[in-house]
């Protein structure tokens, strides 16, 4: 489970770091869809995986949540004529994501509930970093920005969430 | 992005000036009503609460017995305005709106079933 919030961490914060200064519009628009997709994954899986109920609902609203921001992203791209830009940051976050779902297929019950948790506390902190450190800061068009702005609160609203299902995962003996 | 709520509210609006029209032209009307609801002689108010940036926008608002409260969904997400026990707007989609007339007083606390962290207070006083 450690090397799950690992990952996400070295996929986020590393690219984050060496692009801060230099990512543009385009590359921006791809970070946001990629980061998007890779939480609607893991959610969708979550949603039939999860042992509890609760971390399945989570994982189904984690599906329509980012779907949504998804679709105002590709909306607004096409409005911009802006065409997502794959990056170093995008690609990490892929490869990423993809290694986090095949370490949750390998488990069942209590453990996946937990490693899925653990992960999406650790994914949301990352997301809302760089959406501070490096998205925002380096967006040049309004309405981009403004997306971005609009959105982050429901970032924090998940990273909440996760954590308030993470400490009663954490918390329960039984079962 | 859509944007239909301006429309629902201004229809609320209309409706809630033809109803007070009906109720006998006189705004003294507000203080026969069978209900015995409203005791004070201050024309019925309509508060609109914007739900937007995953927050209830005012999240607190006093109003009182009598007055219209619409909440309209202006973000991206779908939301609700979910008071236990109280009242319940069930989901609300981008675009959509749902008014509460208000009746009994006391304090409600609401929040939004899907985002728990979304919270908003509703006094009737």
């Amino acid at each position: 489970m450690k090397h799950t919030v690992l990952i996400v961490a070295a996929a986020l914060a590393v690219p984050a770091a060496a692009y801060a200064q230099s990512v543009n519009d385009a590359q921006i628009a791809s970070i946001v869809v990629t980061a998007n997709q890779v939480d609607i994954d893991a959610g969708k899986l979550a949603s039939t995986m999860a042992k509890s109920a609760e971390v399945k609902k989570f994982g189904a609203l984690m599906v329509t949540d980012h779907t949504a921001v998804n679709k105002a992203a590709v909306d607004l791209a096409t409005k911009l004529k802006v065409t997502p830009e794959d990056n170093p940051t995008s690609q990490s976050l892929k490869s990423g994501g993809a290694d986090n779902v095949s370490s949750l297929k390998s488990l069942k019950g209590d453990a996946f509930d937990k490693a899925y948790v653990d992960h999406e506390v650790a994914y949301h902190q990352q997301v809302i970093d760089a959406v501070d450190k490096v998205l925002v800061p380096n967006a040049s068009n309004a309405e981009l920005k403004a997306l971005l702005v609009k959105t982050r609160p429901a970032f924090v609203a998940h990273l909440e969430h996760a954590k308030q299902l993470q400490a009663k995962l954490g918390g329960g003996k039984s079962e | 992005m859509s944007r239909p709520p301006r429309r629902t509210t201004g229809g609320w609006l209309i409706l809630w000036a033809s109803t007070l029209a009906l109720a006998g032209g006189a705004g003294a009307a507000a203080l026969h009503r069978a209900d015995g609801v409203r005791t004070r002689a201050v024309p019925p108010v309509v508060h609109t609460v914007t739900i937007d940036a995953t927050s209830y926008q005012p999240a607190q608002l006093v109003v009182h017995p009598g007055d219209t409260i619409v909440w309209q969904n202006k973000d991206l997400f779908p939301h609700t305005v979910t008071s236990k026990g109280a009242f319940d707007s069930d989901v609300l989609v981008n675009g959509k709106s749902w008014r509460l007339v208000a009746r009994r007083k006391g304090t409600f606390d609401y929040a939004c079933v899907f985002h728990p962290v979304m919270k908003g207070r509703l006094t009737i006083e």
